[in-house]
């Protein structure tokens, strides 16, 4: 097989500045459902939700990198996986005390009579900062 | 003629503005520098999602219906309500950069109809409020430093009131930069989206490319409803970003012909000052000659 069979040109963008732009073997990104979709190379064409969670792709060399990602696109063509998440962070990146202070402010908001639109967004606050905090590496959920 | 008092005091208060023109010229090349670092970080992102935005729109089938697409066809143009935001600056001594919005803005809102004004910057709240033209009080948004997370609620804010049927359309008029010295005011409509994404002038183009079949997971309603927000989170943040740089480029502009403006009239005034000051000396002396002639005159 070649070379360029085995891996896929993956890019991923987000609003702040570019993640990532080169080859990738696997990927892993968190769907609509709340599951894990995996992506290998030569994967069919397709247009998805991306939304706040996990994502993690391995590159060439067999490296894994994980970050936490925010609500996004994902599209794959032509062999090539471009991703377009609002917000991406690495563990390294992220603010443990502020992503904890976001969780305990969506869960008291959570608490408190909402409009459908303010308990949706307080719910996406509330996933993202889990998930921040998830692959900040420690047990809080 | 001005005495030469009258004339240092002005020298010296010309310095002391030049002294605010300098500082207000350097903290503008700072922020405008951030600002562009900023808006260049940001447009990768901002066109592939345009470009994301416009491959979903072309592979909706053909039924596809959506209330952010609903073009509102049943309500007449003249009554529908429109919402406008205006991106305007914080402060002034910004050249023409907050009278070009403004009057933009003033050409295209029809205050007889029910269009609602949200104004971003404190120039143009104050502007409005002072002609009376009603404005969202609850809309307390900074033009300074523009972040993602201001552009989200904007964007909520929007899409919210656009559900309620509050509104029916919503447009954003802010300053797109053309070159490093132009800067040009525009208004974009938001919402409903077909508007927004088969009006681009780009997207003609590509219209008999050869297209690949996508598959939308898990389906064309979600990826709306999940994009759409996205989508206007990312216009909105990079109409701000692209305001902002305008903002402190026409404040440098601006700055900087504001101190050669003021070095030059310093300068005038300062051959002024030594020319009165030399007659003075010479009338002096004179004086002082004409004395000592007379009393020489005198013994």
């Amino acid at each position: 097989m070649a070379e360029a069979a085995k891996t896929f040109r993956l890019d991923i963008l987000s609003a702040e500045h570019d993640i990532y732009r080169g080859r990738a073997v696997e990927l892993i990104f968190p769907a609509m459902d709340g599951g894990q979709v995996g992506i290998l190379p030569g994967h069919a064409a397709f247009i998805g939700v991306l939304s706040p969670g996990e994502l993690a792709y391995k590159t060439p060399d067999g490296g894994w990198h994980r970050y936490a990602v925010s609500t996004g696109s994902i599209s794959m063509a032509n062999n090539r996986c471009i991703i377009l998440p609002q917000a991406a962070e690495t563990p390294g990146e992220i603010d443990e005390v502020r992503a904890k202070e976001a969780r305990d402010r969506a869960l008291e908001a959570l608490r408190q009579k909402q409009s459908i639109m303010e308990y949706k967004r307080t719910q996406a606050s509330l996933a993202r900062a889990l998930t921040r905090l998830k692959i900040k590496g420690g047990h809080y959920i | 003629m001005a005495t030469t008092r009258e004339i240092r005091e002005r020298i010296s208060s010309i310095d002391d503005t030049l002294k605010i023109t300098n500082a207000m010229y350097l903290i503008s090349s700072t922020k405008l520098r951030k600002a562009r670092k900023a808006l260049a970080d940001t447009e990768p992102y901002f066109d592939m999602l345009q470009l994301q935005m416009e491959r979903i729109m072309r592979h909706l089938p053909e039924d596809f219906t959506h209330p952010y697409l609903d073009s509102r066809a049943h309500v007449a143009d003249e009554n529908l309500r429109r919402a406008v935001i205006v991106v305007t600056a914080d402060k002034g001594l910004a050249g023409a950069y907050n009278h070009n919005v403004l009057k933009m803005a003033e050409r295209d809102i029809r205050p007889d109809a029910d269009d609602m004004l949200f104004v971003i910057g404190e120039t143009g709240r104050v502007y409005f409020q002072s002609k009376g033209i009603h404005i969202d009080e609850q809309f307390h948004y900074t033009a300074q430093n523009p972040t993602i997370h201001r552009a989200r609620s904007i964007a909520f804010r929007m899409l919210d009131l656009y559900e309620q049927k509050k509104i029916d359309e919503v447009f954003i008029l802010y300053t797109r930069m053309m070159s490093s010295i132009e800067a040009e005011p525009r208004i974009m409509q938001l919402l409903p989206l077909s508007k927004l994404v088969l009006n681009r002038p780009e997207a003609a183009g590509v219209a008999d490319v050869y297209q690949e079949a996508f598959e939308l997971i898990p389906s064309p309603r979600e990826i709306i409803e999940n994009l759409v927000p996205n989508y206007l989170t990312g216009y909105i943040f990079g109409a701000l970003v692209e305001s902002y740089c305008c903002e402190h480029n026409a404040r440098m502009m601006a700055m900087d012909a504001a101190g050669k403006n003021g070095r030059e009239m310093k300068q005038k005034l300062s051959i002024e000052y030594n020319r009165l000051r030399q007659a003075k000396i010479t009338q002096e002396i004179t004086e002082v000659c004409a004395g000592a002639r007379a009393q020489e005159r005198q013994n």
